[in-house]
């Protein structure tokens, strides 16, 4: 079971867990993975968290590890069913305003910004200034980072981006590789096993590219465990290669031995 | 035991197109709502798949957009901090104003100036 980290990049550690509550947080990510409608998962949290947060004074209720994942699994449900808006700074804000302060009341005493200010910030009616926003984030011990936007999407920040990526590239090119080989049936065959090794080196090389790229990649959106992944998917490639390479090699055989008894 | 009185209110899925940007909510709206329901309502409950049709106040046009209707049980005796409370929901979610059933009837609650964020 590994960390889970909410839309706002918290770390929630599933195995601290009592191991009853360890088979909760299972179903729940059971459930959120066949894709339900969210409200519907709503409704199937509450109740599946009932007995477990029954216990627990209301205050505490809302700060018990299964309720936040399962709150958090509701909404990354309603952002990809297109009901929920993507994050933005202030779901960032008035998380971290929470875990670091516990109240906004705290929070803007010890920064003097106007509650009202804030409040309006977060109903949408009114923006921080940038002066004003750096000094909620210096509060918050955050930090303010201007970044291409293709790389602030939920998707490019997901742990399995490269891999999807890797994916999709190898998809392709082995596709154009078996394209090729197909092709080559119907052509000379000295230039097919220049195109065919052609290919092949179009497909190192992109593979070389993508294993540069996610090590360049910032820690946040690095996940090492790509890296051996990689790797089978590259032995994956290599015996689709050669499974090919036999394939081309016993036509080629085949079309000499055709041209032979022709003469 | 103090009797409570079922409140069932409903919060469209995007903000009013005057009275908000008329887009869907980030998820910190709909995250407070749910802690604020829990510390204060003791939970809620909720049915999948309703949607509102409303008409709006003053000009009584009919409004239908999706929405979801959430139920809480209040106190008999403290219906005006309910209230209160959905006024707080009016702003958060950038409504003209929220539809409530309150001991059967009908009320169009909105949110004012002194109102804050949930």
């Amino acid at each position: 079971m590994s960390i889970y980290r909410t839309l706002t990049a918290r770390s929630i550690d599933p195995t601290t867990l009592p191991v009853d509550e360890q088979k909760l947080f299972s179903q729940l990510l059971e459930e959120s993975q066949k894709s339900p409608d969210w409200v519907t998962f709503s409704v199937f949290w509450t109740k599946l968290l009932r007995d477990v947060l029954r216990g627990l004074p209301p205050e505490n209720r809302t700060k018990h590890p299964l309720y936040k994942m399962a709150q958090d699994l509701e909404m990354r449900l309603g952002i990809a069913q297109g009901a929920v808006a993507e994050p933005d700074y202030r779901d960032y804000l008035i998380d971290r305003i929470e875990e670091k302060f516990g109240s906004r009341y705290r929070f803007c005493k010890a920064t003097g910004i106007p509650e009202a200010e804030l409040s309006q910030v977060l109903s949408g009616k009114k923006s921080f200034s940038v002066k004003r926003l750096v000094e909620a984030a210096r509060a918050l011990d955050m930090g303010l980072v201007l970044m291409p936007k293709a790389e602030l999407t939920l998707d490019a920040l997901s742990e399995k981006k490269p891999l999807k990526e890797a994916a999709d590239l190898f998809a392709q090119e082995l596709a154009s590789v078996e394209a090729v080989a197909e092709h080559l049936k119907h052509v000379e065959a000295s230039s097919r096993w220049k195109a065919f090794l052609k290919e092949r080196s179009l497909l190192g090389d992109t593979l070389l590219h993508i294993e540069e790229e996610l090590r360049n990649r910032p820690a946040q959106q690095r996940n090492e465990d790509l890296l051996p992944e990689l790797e089978r998917l590259r032995a994956t490639i290599d015996a689709s290669l050669t499974h090919i390479r036999r394939k081309l090699a016993s036509l080629h055989e085949g079309q000499a031995l055709g041209e032979k008894s022709k003469t | 035991m103090e009797r409570k009185v079922q409140v069932v209110f409903q919060v469209p899925l995007k903000e009013d197109a005057e009275a908000g940007n008329g887009e869907e909510h980030p998820p910190f709206r709909w995250r407070l709502l749910q802690d604020q329901m829990t510390k204060l309502f003791d939970g809620w409950t909720e049915q999948p798949g309703w949607t509102g049709e409303w008409a709006r106040p003053g000009t009584g046009e009919i409004v239908n957009e999706p929405s979801r209707v959430f139920q809480i049980d209040a106190k008999e005796n403290s219906l005006d901090d309910a209230k209160g409370f959905l006024r707080r929901v009016c702003v958060t979610f950038g409504q003209e104003c929220i539809r409530a059933i309150i001991l059967g009837y009908a009320e169009y609650i909105e949110g004012g100036p002194d109102d804050e964020h949930l």
